[in-house]
């Protein structure tokens, strides 16, 4: 630990310094996660029973969609296997940020029992701390019945396959992973100014998740301006599946918005890295 | 958490003290007020001055259904964002319906009004039948409170029956009411005109808080056998959420699977109360479905007791 701390406080305003601050974070993160990992794994089989638990909890709502679908047929012109791959694009996505950044979302409590003074103490990164305060590795079970549903959707419908494509998709999980987990760390930011828990971001993240599970255009235009201006969740599932799909819908946008999921994602991600930043300046303990 | 489970918290002395109830009055002063089982054996004995033999118990239990009551009033702020959550919930629901019903009359003797109102139903009934992921009883078993609650006098599975009526109620005055309003402001929810629609509603609500009552008390005392309940307990709260027609009404299930799930005790915690609100079940059909409810919950009562009985045999005080 010594040499962590001492790279890391080395560091003042340069570019080199920036990174080598970066890169110790890295280091830490992966060893505070690997202790987390191995403790989790001191229990075998309630981690295996949990995370089977956790697959079938959120692999109910998969099957739900698949009942409906199998009375209705269709949705505003999507079919199953087209609304599984909107669903899996979302869960993974949505899945991979509540494993990893996690420690924001029980971020609340830190803040009222006074842990987060601890934090503050450490000379280590305060982020990377927090990131890591939480990780549960059962989680997977949430990306892996996303993973299914993509697998779904890849054998129902038609998606001609280019390595190009290929890359776009990695891109895309890449890219909602960040903006769930950007917007975690916003609900997490709240919370320097109200203390208590709020409960408004798991309605952002989950109504999210639901939201990105259908098309679009089924919603309220008021609904469809937020979760694409505001809160652009439409650029995890509904404009990347757009591209993958060829669905004559993309006609009547601008043909470059499937493109501009890496970009919502940065700028979402340096939104709440900046409030992030503001918030721990702001922070008052709360003294208990 | 809105549960805070000692008897501590279901009575509170500060609380009771500032209440001008004659009960409250009643409380001791001084020596007693400290001890937790003074206070419980005052409230006894005030319940017995005021209503004899007979009415003695059912005193204590209306007493505890009303603390648990006014314990949820605290959380009002936590009540608003819930709300404003399923609310927001509730709007997206409605879309999905409006969108699965583009180019549809009926789809299984439903409308797509019929679809919104089940839509807004689900959402508000949530926090009254509360049907998933409850701990309130494992807590207890964890910290070892549970040991002064059996210990007390009064039958340990109707105080947390009445428990959960004290809630219930709340949650269907500051929660079901407000939600079925917000539905009828946003998307036209429609509410039935005749009052004896609302009166089976109300009956067929009050045995699905019951049903899932006797649920959540089962996989709650589970905790006396495992070391954590809470798999367990998510195994049985998604099976509620699933097979209660929460996620997808039960009439849009696959027809072998609704011969199945419409006999199961889920159906009665949220579909059969529905149903009986949007006018789907009248005379011989609405008798059976509650009926239905009312068995389940008979049955899941005997479990629950017998399941208790073998928890009690079972528990070792070790003192301290």
């Amino acid at each position: 630990m010594g040499a962590l701390s001492s790279a890391k406080r080395l560091s003042g305003e340069t570019a080199a310094g920036w990174l080598a601050d970066w890169w110790a974070d890295a280091v830490l993160y992966r060893r505070l996660i690997g202790a987390r990992i191995r403790a989790q794994m001191q229990y075998r089989v309630s981690f295996l029973l949990m995370t089977l638990v956790s697959m079938v909890v959120t692999g109910s709502d998969l099957l739900a969609i698949l009942i409906l679908f199998n009375y209705f047929g269709e949705l505003a012109g999507w079919r199953a296997g087209e609304v599984a791959l909107l669903y899996g694009l979302a869960m993974v996505a949505f899945g991979l940020s509540e494993m990893v950044a996690a420690g924001f979302d029980v971020f609340p409590r830190a803040i009222q029992q006074g842990e987060f003074d601890r934090v503050l103490l450490r000379p280590v990164g305060i982020f990377v701390q927090v990131l890591a305060a939480d990780f549960q590795l059962r989680r997977l079970g949430r990306t892996a019945q996303g993973g299914l549903a993509l697998a779904l959707a890849m054998a129902w419908t038609p998606i001609v396959w280019s390595p190009l494509k290929v890359l776009y998709l990695l891109v895309v999980l890449v890219s909602g992973f960040v903006m769930f987990s950007a917007l975690l760390v916003l609900g997490a930011v709240l919370c320097f100014w109200t203390v208590q828990s709020i409960e408004i971001i798991n309605t952002v993240t989950y109504g999210g998740t639901e939201m990105a599970s259908y098309p679009l255009p089924i919603y309220h235009d008021l609904l469809q301006r937020f979760f694409t201006f505001v809160v652009p969740l439409a650029f995890v599932s509904y404009f990347p599946a757009l591209y993958l799909l060829e669905r004559p819908e993309l006609q009547r946008l601008p043909s470059w918005l499937p493109g501009a999921t890496p970009l919502a994602a940065a700028l979402l991600g340096l939104t709440a890295w900046l409030a992030w930043r503001v918030g721990v300046r702001h922070y008052q303990s709360t003294g208990s | 958490m809105p549960f805070v489970n000692r008897i501590a918290d279901v009575i509170p002395e500060r609380a009771s003290r500032r209440s001008s109830r004659p009960l409250a009055k009643a409380l001791p002063a001084g020596r007693e007020r400290a001890s937790l089982k003074g206070l419980v054996w005052s409230i006894v004995r005030a319940a017995a001055r005021r209503n004899g033999a007979r009415g003695r118990a059912m005193r204590v239990y209306i007493e505890v259904a009303r603390r648990a009551f006014q314990q949820q009033l605290a959380y009002r702020t936590a009540n608003l964002a819930g709300l404003a959550t399923n609310a927001f919930w509730g709007a997206l629901r409605s879309f999905l319906f409006l969108g699965l019903f583009q180019g549809r009359e009926v789809a299984a003797g439903w409308d797509v009004h019929d679809a919104i109102d089940y839509v807004w139903l689900t959402q508000a009934m949530i926090m009254p039948v509360y049907f998933w992921n409850w701990w309130g009883i494992a807590d207890t078993i964890r910290t070892g409170d549970v040991v002064s609650d059996l210990a007390k006098p009064f039958d340990y599975y109707a105080f947390w029956l009445s428990r959960d009526a004290g809630r219930a109620i709340y949650h269907t005055l500051f929660r079901w009411l407000p939600t079925m309003l917000l539905g009828v402001l946003l998307f036209s929810v429609r509410l039935p005109a005749e009052p004896g629609r609302w009166g089976w509603f109300f009956l067929s609500l009050t045995l699905a808080v019951w049903l899932s009552f006797g649920l959540r008390f089962l996989y709650n005392v589970a905790a006396f056998w495992l070391m954590d309940q809470r798999g367990v307990g998510a195994l049985v709260s998604i099976a509620a959420i699933f097979l209660s027609g929460f996620l997808v009404p039960l009439n849009y299930f696959p027809n072998w699977a609704q011969d199945v799930v419409t006999w199961l005790p889920f159906a009665g915690m949220l579909q059969a109360p529905i149903e009986v609100l949007l006018g789907k079940l009248t005379g011989v059909a609405l008798a059976s479905a509650l009926l239905l409810q009312a068995a389940w919950a008979l049955i899941l009562l005997a479990a629950d007791r017998l399941l208790l009985a073998l928890a009690v045999r079972k528990v070792i005080i070790q003192g301290g």
